[in-house]
């Protein structure tokens, strides 16, 4: 009999922590939950109107299970289309922010979102620090870059065609690799956005 | 909101009242059968653990007293007190042995014993027994680098300021760890009631004896003489008190010791 | 009072130097190891776990007369995630950039073993005003291990101090000491140094 009181008990104690946790944390989380919903999407309008310069607004469109974020001025006027493109770096997977003109032939500039590159190698596609006037140089060469024809890379020389770029040296493979996904996306990005007539 | 606190509440305490009812079976389908006179009795031990008894600690002790594989008077740092009401449990008679302590027989300190030489290995009494037995000259006494101070659970032996064991009479519970630990032997048990002791165990000849230290007893035999035989004895240029035929407990048997060998400890002990 | 007095610094201090999670009972290595990739992130997995820790062992406490032997880990578990949830959700809401920084190891605080291992050895057995004292000793000293390796890893591996730029300019930055290998080695250092200078302490106090 004093066992079976021993039992009841401990299922009564467990039962009831693991309520009152629950019911504490729900409670909470409305506290919280719209601060972080806003957060993040004010961090996406801010990371739009990056790479996409000179729009004050943007519209999320989903196609085909792809997100695009569409940028217009305050005249009303498209100023470009963004999305994520994102793909298997050295060690990580690298999510890139793209923006692109309505046209989707030049990207008019990008941000990297996410990367666990080699710090100090690696992760140089996003601040170099060797170059003490110009960290970002790896991402700026992709502002206004002709990708009609595909991205492609050059080691160690200055890249003279449309749609090149400079790989970093040290960091070749992770360089590759935003070019890849970069081509890869935007090849079917563009395929989906101009087939659906959006503007 | 109501609707996700109450989801939340009814989720979580559904998976707590699942887990629990399960920890609850496992908890009596593994169930161990132990006798509730076993943790009775741990409680009323001293659960310092020092191993007097020559069991695993004194959960395990416990354990063997309720099986019937041990006595209660193994366990010398028991209380009367505790003894009784053990036995009372048990449902066994106890006898109530008297209290005993550690003496160190020796008084070779920084000011009496003779150094020979700066000893400068690992400062243990076991690890000189290697080298060369340490800074002290006599063979036979403490090497003062507290080995016994280590193995003590209950605090009472300290190194002093000469650099000499010395026992706590009213710490010590007699568990003898701080006898197996000195490579020596400096160390004996005595009952409390035992108070005048030879505090030497050099075995050397007098010349020996007396260079390497001030205390040393040297076999001399005035003592024996004192008492005509009866409760102090010399063998080996050693004298040890016959607790047994020595009745004058505190009192020493002459002044004349020529070496002040011959101590009264524990004088306010009562016992 | 005092020797009460004594007792309540004894509590707390002892987590700072003679016990400190970190460094002496070599506790909670995981965050250690990972969030000292700079001063910032290694001071706030200490403010989380600060927070975390008194929260937690003030609760434990208070239930410790409650909670039956047999569910003793899952309550106790239970109890610290609840806080952890808070944390988490109250740093991804407020500081978002930091929370990104810190990534999974906030709840991972879940098994820290600094939390369960207080609750278990001290807040299962102490007043409710012991254990918090204790909590606030374990958690300031794991924040100011955590913050002095993370600035250490800092300076070494980037050359700034909480973003401050401190070695100059020519300074190559070593960039292994940010990486894995040189969490453990730069550990490994302090423990040592720690050791020894306990020794060095005892010797002295000896005399």
């Amino acid at each position: 009999m004093k066992k079976m009181n021993k039992s009841i008990y401990l299922v009564v104690v467990l039962t009831v922590t693991a309520a009152i946790s629950g019911g504490i944390l729900a409670y909470f989380d409305s506290f919280t939950s719209k601060r972080i919903a806003d957060f993040q999407k004010s961090e996406q309008v801010k990371s739009v109107q990056v790479v996409l310069p000179g729009s004050v607004t943007s519209e999320s469109k989903m196609l085909d299970g792809v997100e695009f974020f569409i940028g217009k001025d305050d005249a009303g006027k498209p100023v470009g289309v963004a999305f994520v493109a994102t793909g298997a770096g050295f060690q990580s997977t690298i999510k890139v922010l793209v923006g692109m003109d309505p046209t989707m032939q030049t990207i008019l500039a990008m941000k990297i979102m996410e990367q666990a590159e080699t710090p100090g190698l690696g992760t140089k596609i996003v601040n170099d620090q060797t170059n003490k006037t110009n960290p970002g140089w790896f991402i700026k060469q992709f502002e206004n870059l002709s990708v009609a024809n595909g991205i492609s890379y050059l080691k160690g020389q200055k890249p003279s065609k449309p749609g090149e770029i400079q790989a970093i040296t040290g960091a070749t493979v992770s360089s590759a690799a935003v070019v890849n996904l970069l081509n890869a996306s935007i090849t079917s990005n563009r395929e989906i956005f101009l087939k659906s007539g959006v503007k | 909101m109501f609707t996700t606190i109450l989801y939340a509440v009814l989720s979580m305490g559904g998976l707590g009242l699942l887990f629990s009812v399960l920890i609850a079976l496992a908890n009596k389908k593994l169930a161990v059968e132990e006798d509730p006179r076993i943790t009775e009795i741990a409680e009323l031990l001293p659960n310092a653990n020092c191993g007097s008894c020559g069991y695993a600690g004194c959960a395990n002790f416990a354990e063997n007293l309720v099986g019937g594989k041990s006595q209660i008077n193994n366990c010398s740092v028991c209380g009367n007190d505790a003894k009784e009401t053990i036995a009372r449990i048990l449902g066994v008679d106890v006898q109530t042995g008297e209290h005993r302590v550690a003496v160190v027989f020796c008084q070779g300190g920084k000011s009496n014993a003779t150094k020979k030489g700066d000893y400068r290995g690992v400062k243990t009494c076991l690890a000189t027994t290697f080298v060369s037995g340490g800074e002290r000259a006599c063979n036979y006494g403490c090497i003062g680098y507290g080995d016994c101070v280590t193995a003590c659970p209950f605090d009472a032996i300290h190194i002093n300021d000469e650099g000499l064991a010395t026992v706590d009479r009213k710490k010590c519970t007699g568990c003898g760890t701080c006898v197996s630990a000195c490579p020596r032997g400096v160390i004996e048990m005595h009952p409390i009631s035992h108070h005048v002791f030879v505090q030497c165990k050099n075995i050397d000849n007098p010349k020996v004896a007396r260079s390497v230290c001030k205390h040393a007893c040297i076999g001399c035999m005035i003592c024996e003489r004192a008492v005509q035989g009866v409760g102090f004895k010399v063998t080996n240029n050693l004298a040890k008190v016959d607790h047994v035929q020595y009745t004058k407990e505190l009192v020493l048997p002459t002044d004349k010791c020529p070496t002040k060998a011959i101590v009264i400890l524990g004088q306010a002990d009562e016992s | 009072m005092s020797t009460g007095k004594v007792t309540v610094w004894k509590d707390f201090a002892k987590g700072l130097w003679d016990e400190n999670p970190s460094l002496r009972m070599l506790l909670g290595c995981c965050p250690t190891l990972a969030m000292t990739t700079s001063a910032i992130n290694g001071f706030s997995m200490g403010i989380a776990v600060i927070f975390t820790l008194i929260c937690s062992s003030a609760i434990i406490s208070l239930m410790r007369n409650l909670i039956p032997k047999e569910v003793r880990i899952a309550t106790y578990i239970i109890i610290i995630s609840t806080f952890v949830t808070v944390v988490d959700r109250t740093m991804a809401a407020f500081l978002p950039a930091i929370s990104k920084a810190m990534g999974p190891f906030i709840p991972l605080i879940v098994v820290n073993c600094i939390i369960l291992g207080r609750a278990e050895a001290f807040a299962s057995k102490n007043t409710v005003g012991r254990s918090i004292i204790d909590a606030m000793g374990m958690s300031i000293g794991f924040t100011l291990t955590l913050t002095f390796l993370g600035s250490l890893r800092e300076l070494i591996g980037a050359g700034t101090i909480f973003s401050f730029q401190i070695m100059p300019e020519s300074f190559i930055p070593w960039a292994v000491i940010v990486l894995p290998p040189g969490a453990f080695l730069m550990l490994g250092l302090i423990i040592g140094t720690v050791n020894w200078l306990n020794t060095q302490i005892t010797k002295k106090t000896a005399h």
